[in-house]
């Protein structure tokens, strides 16, 4: 048999430091290895001692990207734990930051790291030098849902006002007046990227994985439900721990997640899976004219199912700022401390995060532990490139370190997240 | 020749690369007027061994082959911004300077790519022309720094403290109302965004050389803050900026 080999140095257009080694012998693929080193950061044991109420704001700095989802299910984790009950507002208003955050995030990924490749440009700088309208396009979504996010959450990244027990100020009647009003652009510039992107002719790629999202009754959900597989698991996300098994791997700085055993992806592709049904009317549309069709194994799909995303995230923000038209009001927040053990999760921009504390004598935290989504995905994209770059074979090397780098960016990847780039090592022996 | 400017990062959240895709349409023009050499997030070609006009490093030293990089790269450099709080204090990551066991208690066994000892600052190891704080930085500061270098104009820091810009936006004092407020001893430049939302600072930009430490610790004591909750305070951002040695002083005593 003959043992090939060929090595790709370097992955970029993503966030955080990460390299990939493929081994080959012949057609077939002995080893992937995603190596992420992006320096540790340790979180976990940067929260020991601290006070709990600074975990939000010390671990929304564990990615510059998903702080606002960082920072709420941090704030989750520690209102179980304190077994806390956030009032209506409260609730509705942290989704609100969600949905305008993760429009925020999608529109940042799609563009500037994912359409370049689709289009055949090197890079968005590129791009932005040879398609005016799409840059514009870019920048102005981009502004719009970053205003929006600042607005509510003081800051586009990092936000401060989100705190346990509720929110350091809420928007009054001028405030929803404007929000709605940058809304309205969001829409628009969301149909237009929807539908940009539901164009787009993406390799083929039957990965055959098992998906994983959080999936409630009543809404296409980022914020509260059941931790739900497309092969029929289902628990808590306070089980987490019986069912996740995060992995050191020699070779990378990031953990790598199974779920019982087996690997899985999580993010908007198996979030629009999961949850078509409860799109938003024009969502639906979008999604019956694309190329898109559900059930999708193809993680390339993972930029349509973000662009779709988008439109009914704006639908549904839409829904929460009607229902306060006359201002929120500004709620105290009896937050009581004791101790205890306490999970949060959310949807990531990117999938599934989870934030676990215990909180100790004096409201010092004792234990600490976060799997992000990046983290759960490695495992994935391995086997991912184990069943497409088979399917490359024939084609020129640099075809294929293409193909395999917009493999990997479909995923949204976040490796400072992770623990935090993408040089790639393909060997064939 | 259109000046080369490069965005390096080393260890940190890579928010403040994010704050600077925040500059919106102004970025159109940022990248008709300057050749951006290196920009991870953005860029599929980066140039590590040319020379650079401005280099806007972010994040803090904590591995070996960083440590590397950031002398290299100063020696190519005409003038290096520490870019962020992580560059210019340790951020967030050096809080890990003072943790107990911190590989053991996140990887049971230790990966390959170990790290320093010690998360430094990046003064620690060359020389800073310009100090861009914040967690994260701020986008129009970093708009007005390339502006400013773009004409010819050495930028200059804001060498007061944020509650100068508090008091000109006529933002109600949070300090006054018993809150935990780092706004009097900590750098301006941001504009006073968390108090504006009735967030009180937590000192994300550093501390300030001639603030008034000792009267800040004494009101924040007679607010009933024990020495150790002050201690967490003042570690958040700058565990291991040379001032806060300082101010762990004046704090025990």
């Amino acid at each position: 048999m003959s043992h090939q080999g060929f090595t790709l140095e370097e992955l970029t257009k993503l966030e955080g430091h990460a390299k990939l080694s493929v081994e080959m012998e012949g057609s077939v693929v002995k080893n992937t290895k995603l190596e992420v080193y992006e320096a540790s950061r340790y979180f976990e044991s940067l929260l020991l001692g601290r006070d709990y109420r600074e975990a939000p704001s010390i671990t929304q700095k564990i990615c510059g990207i998903c702080s606002v989802v960082h920072t709420l299910a941090s704030i989750k984790a520690v209102e179980d734990a304190l077994e806390f009950i956030p009032s209506e507002q409260t609730v509705d208003l942290r989704k609100l930051l969600l949905y305008a955050s993760n429009i925020h995030s999608h529109t940042a990924h799609l563009f500037f790291f994912a359409l370049p490749d689709y289009l055949g440009f090197g890079d968005v700088i590129e791009l932005s030098q040879k398609k005016h309208d799409y840059i514009h396009l870019a920048l102005d979504l981009q502004q719009l849902s970053s205003e929006m996010v600042k607005m509510i959450g003081g800051r586009a990244l990092h936000p401060v006002t989100p705190t346990i027990g509720g929110f350091h100020s809420v928007p009054d009647e001028k405030k929803i007046a404007a929000l709605l009003k940058n809304l309205e652009g969001v829409k628009r510039l969301s149909l237009r990227t929807a539908r940009l992107f539901s164009g787009l002719e993406v390799p083929e790629l039957e990965a055959r994985s098992r998906h994983v999202c959080m999936k409630n009754k009543k809404e296409y959900t980022l914020y509260d439900g059941m931790i739900t597989s497309n092969d029929g698991i289902i628990f808590r996300p306070r089980d987490y721990k019986k069912n996740i098994i995060e992995g050191v791997m020699e070779y990378s700085n990031s953990k790598h997640a199974k779920l019982r055993g087996m690997s899985y992806m999580t993010g908007a592709l198996p979030r629009l899976n999961a949850n078509y049904t409860k799109l938003s009317d024009d969502a639906k549309a979008l999604l019956k004219k694309s190329r898109l069709k559900l059930p999708s194994n193809n993680p390339f799909h993972n930029n349509m199912a973000q662009a779709i995303e988008m439109v009914h995230f704006a639908d549904e923000a839409k829904n929460i700022l009607e229902k306060y038209r006359n201002g929120m009001q500004q709620e105290k927040h009896a937050v009581s401390l004791r101790e205890g053990e306490g999970v949060g999760c959310c949807e990531a921009p990117r999938g599934l995060l989870f934030h676990h504390y215990g909180i100790g004598s004096g409201g010092r935290i004792k234990y600490a532990n976060v799997i992000t989504p990046t983290s759960q995905n490695a495992a994935r994209m391995e086997d991912d490139i184990s069943v497409f770059l088979p399917t490359l074979h024939g084609k020129p090397a640099n075809k294929v370190k293409l193909l395999l780098e917009m493999l990997i960016r479909a995923y949204d990847p976040c490796f400072s997240c992770s623990a935090h780039f993408l040089e790639l090592n393909l060997k064939k022996k | 020749m259109k000046a080369k400017v490069a965005f390096i990062g080393m260890t940190s959240c890579k928010g403040c690369f994010f704050e600077f895709l925040l500059l919106g349409k102004r970025l159109v023009g940022v990248f008709d007027n300057l050749t951006i050499t290196n920009f991870w997030m953005l860029k599929e070609f980066n140039d590590k061994r040319g020379e650079y006009d401005v280099v806007f490093m972010d994040g803090a030293v904590s591995t070996d082959r960083e440590l590397e990089e950031l002398k290299s790269v100063r020696e190519r450099t005409k003038f290096l911004i520490a870019y962020g709080t992580c560059a210019c204090w340790g951020g967030v990551p050096a809080l890990r300077n003072s943790a107990v066991n911190y590989r053991q208690t996140v990887y049971p066994q230790e990966p390959k790519f170990t790290s320093r000892d010690a998360v430094d600052p990046i003064d620690r190891h060359v020389k800073v022309d310009y100090y861009m704080r914040g967690c994260p930085v701020n986008e129009d500061e970093a708009f007005e720094v390339i502006v400013n270098l773009l004409t010819g104009k050495k930028p200059r820091e804001k060498e007061y403290c944020v509650c100068v810009e508090c008091k000109k936006r006529e933002i109600k004092c949070l300090f006054k109302e018993g809150k935990v407020c780092m706004g009097p001893v900590t750098y301006a430049g941001c504009n006073a965004p968390c108090p504006e939302s009735r967030t009180p600072c937590d000192g994300c930009r550093g501390p300030l050389p001639d603030r008034n430490l000792g009267a800040e610790i004494q009101l924040l004591k007679d607010q009933g803050i024990t020495e150790d909750d002050l201690k967490l305070i003042f570690s958040k951002y700058n565990n291991v900026a040379e001032k806060f040695e300082k101010v762990k002083d004046e704090v025990v005593r």
